[in-house]
């Protein structure tokens, strides 16, 4: 975001000062709020406590109703890496020691290293996905990323084909559907 | 108007296959809502392209229902797995998984329905009755309470999102900056294009959010592992018994169906802090006489009424000045202006029966989600086993080539895949997902309206100052910014004052 809005800001000067004002406002926001959180650490603790603080009017929490002690450390320190929706996750990861016949999300926490590998091989192949499409077409690239997916994600067998005759399937009812050729790349 | 405009709305609904639509996006809804890791924006997102050979009416009362359909479907897992469908049910799994633990799974299910559908009768009636007062005060804004109103919509971003306010106004500011790209409507050069013609219509805010709602969520579902349920749930309780324990609290009902419209007005709020605000208050009125949070039907209500009230709620600012609500009014508002309705007058004058008709769809709807729910309670514990690793694929097929449909542009389907890895790292360091849509949804609105007022004061400040609405709307903004840097400042006082005493 810093990088982006410096050089947003920088460029905001070469054009006239109608056009360029409002960027140059939201780039210099951009640019002093992630340089406060950049440096949050090396701040003050009163700047520091006013960098952390939400000004939300509504800051509940599941442990505004329920008893967490029973949660361990760990747990909760996964928990507050995502936003809302991962918090929602947390109230079943709050009483997995209360009870054993509960999903297996409640696992994750436990294995964070191995949850990052496997967000950033997703991300790879998104990436991926994209560029075959770009220079194939999405109706080629789609098959092909469903596959790439299933052997990245241990996918069994079976379900793996489903998979990839629902792709196929997707793929070919967008290209009927949409005012766009899916078969072509952008190339 | 009211009756001419319902009686139009009518018409719209019971031509054509529009019912269709409607009961399609319900079920949809239902089924993408209690699928954990899911919900409405996800569901919203990756339907938003396909709508594109829709009539107008068709392809919003779809979404609409879609929307509606996944606030209710985020109780069932919520319930039954105590793992909320949707971060709108958070509050559901307190009593609603204890009332399962303790064998009452289909009388919680029912409790859910009803309350639910309840909540969202209650505030789209009460929508409906408002309407020609909103056509009023939407009539009496021009350009400078557009941008004010803009402005504003950003301000609340700083008392209603949760976590760092620095956070929310940096990642809000963020989105305006990102707005900025292409050719802006009110002056004529273009900014950031690299000289080239893709650029030039700026980035498409609906591929933005499908990649931030759709892509992001998936990626960070892959690192979740799962989200099955067990087979063989035990699904104790009965029906009947819980329609008569919704019927005999009325006023937690009620007053929680209000609280979720009233919440889901204010933008950037929504339905994951209304069924919280919503519970709170029913805990607080039950003055510690009851217990909570050990299988109370009144604790399911009170999450269930609130966050189906959001929905109609969420329409207030979306419709009438096209500051979206929520992230799943925010992909409505992109359907709004895909198929040429524009929010602002021209929805409450010419075309007051498509918004009626948004209206009707939203009572018929939950008419349906009484009858899934009561009626087919015992099949949706089926829903709930769904690995959602296996739907991963499926999902980013759906968007990538929804995102190539919206303008036929590969531009699109980069800022999908490009922005659904920022939205996940948005997620993941606790940065606010709807400041951030929200300032690229208001950027341009923001934009083109203080161009345009500035010219038609010359240039003067003071048309920002110089009228009742617009005064009002400036105070509101600088009371709203000023208010939680002024509640940091004290509290960080208090802590200096606390250890000198």
């Amino acid at each position: 975001m810093l990088v982006v809005s410096i050089y947003m800001f920088v460029e905001s000067f070469t054009f006239s000062y109608e056009v360029g004002l409002f960027p140059r406002f939201a780039a210099l926001v951009t640019i002093c709020g992630t340089l406060l959180l950049l440096s949050k650490n090396y701040l003050p603790e009163s700047v520091r406590t006013a960098v952390d603080d939400s000004g939300s009017v509504f800051d509940y929490e599941e442990s505004d109703f329920v008893d967490v002690d029973g949660v361990d450390g760990d747990q909760q320190a996964g928990d507050e890496s995502t936003e809302t929706e991962a918090k929602t996750r947390s109230s079943s990861q709050q009483h997995t020691q209360e009870t054993s016949d509960r999903d297996s999300s409640s696992q994750s926490s436990t294995m964070e290293p191995e949850a990052r590998r496997m967000q950033t091989i997703l991300v790879g192949l998104l990436l991926g996905y994209g560029a075959v499409g770009y220079v194939v077409g999405l109706v080629l690239a789609t098959p092909l990323f469903v596959i790439a997916y299933a052997m990245a994600f241990s996918i069994r067998r079976r379900i793996a084909l489903a998979l990839l005759v629902i792709a196929i399937v997707i793929a070919l009812a967008f290209n009927h559907i949409l005012p766009v050729d899916l078969t072509r790349g952008g190339l | 108007m009211l009756i001419e405009g319902l009686s139009g709305a009518l018409d719209i609904l019971l031509t054509g296959s529009t019912l269709g639509w409607l009961i399609a996006g319900i079920l949809f809804g239902i089924v993408i809502g209690s699928i954990p890791g899911l919900g409405p924006n996800l569901g919203l997102a990756i339907v938003l392209p396909l709508t594109v050979r829709l009539d107008g009416p068709d392809a919003i009362i779809l979404l609409i229902s879609i929307y509606s359909g996944a606030m209710y479907g985020g109780s069932i897992a919520a319930i039954l797995i105590n793992t909320p469908g949707t971060a709108a049910a958070a509050a559901t799994t307190l009593d609603g998984y204890q009332m399962t633990r303790k064998g009452k799974a289909m009388t919680a299910l029912s409790v859910s329905a009803t309350a639910s559908v309840i909540g969202g009768v209650l505030a789209t009636i009460t929508l409906i009755l408002l309407t020609p007062h909103l056509t009023t005060i939407v009539l009496m804004f021009g350009s400078p309470e557009y941008f004010l109103i803009a402005l504003f919509g950003i301000a609340l971003i700083t008392v209603v999102a949760r976590g760092s306010l620095v956070k929310g106004l940096t990642a809000g500011a963020f989105g305006l900056l990102l707005s900025t790209i292409g050719f802006p409507i009110a002056a004529g050069q273009p900014r950031y294009t690299f000289d080239t013609m893709m650029l030039f219509d700026g980035l498409d805010f609906v591929a933005v959010l499908i990649g931030i709602f759709a892509i992001g969520e998936m990626i960070k579902l892959a690192g979740e592992r799962g989200g099955i349920a067990r087979g063989g749930l035990d699904m104790g309780g009965n029906v009947a018994s819980g329609v008569v324990d919704v019927v005999r609290a009325p006023i937690t009902t009620i007053k929680s169906g209000f609280i979720g419209m009233f919440i889901g007005a204010i933008p950037g709020s929504g339905a994951s802090i209304a069924n919280f605000v919503s519970y709170a208050e029913t805990v607080r009125s039950g003055g510690g006489d009851e217990e909570f949070g050990d299988g109370n039907h009144r604790g399911v209500i009170a999450s269930e009424a609130a966050n189906n009230g959001t929905v109609a709620g969420s329409l207030i600012p979306t419709l009438s000045f096209g500051i979206p609500g929520s992230g799943a009014t925010a992909i409505l508002l992109g359907g709004l202006v895909m198929h040429g309705l524009n929010p602002g007058p021209e929805l409450f004058t010419t075309n007051i029966d498509t918004t009626y008709s948004i209206f009707l769809a939203l009572l018929a709807g939950n008419a349906i989600i009484l009858a899934v729910g009561l009626l087919f309670i015992t099949k949706t514990s089926y829903i709930t086993q769904v690995n959602s690793n296996y739907l991963i694929p499926l999902v980013v097929v759906f968007s990538t080539l929804g995102a190539l449909g919206l303008r036929g542009s590969w531009l699109d389907v980069f800022t999908v895949l490009l922005f659904g890895v920022f939205g996940f790292f948005l997620m993941r360091y606790n940065y606010s997902i709807i400041a951030f849509v929200l300032g690229i949804i208001l950027g341009p609105i923001a934009e083109e309206n203080l161009v345009r007022s500035l010219q038609l004061s010359d240039g003067s400040l003071l048309i920002f100052v110089n009228e009742p609405i617009p005064l009002i709307l400036t105070s509101l903004t600088v009371l709203l910014v000023g208010l939680p840097l002024l509640k940091a400042l004290t509290n960080t006082l208090r802590k200096y004052g606390a250890m000198d005493s």
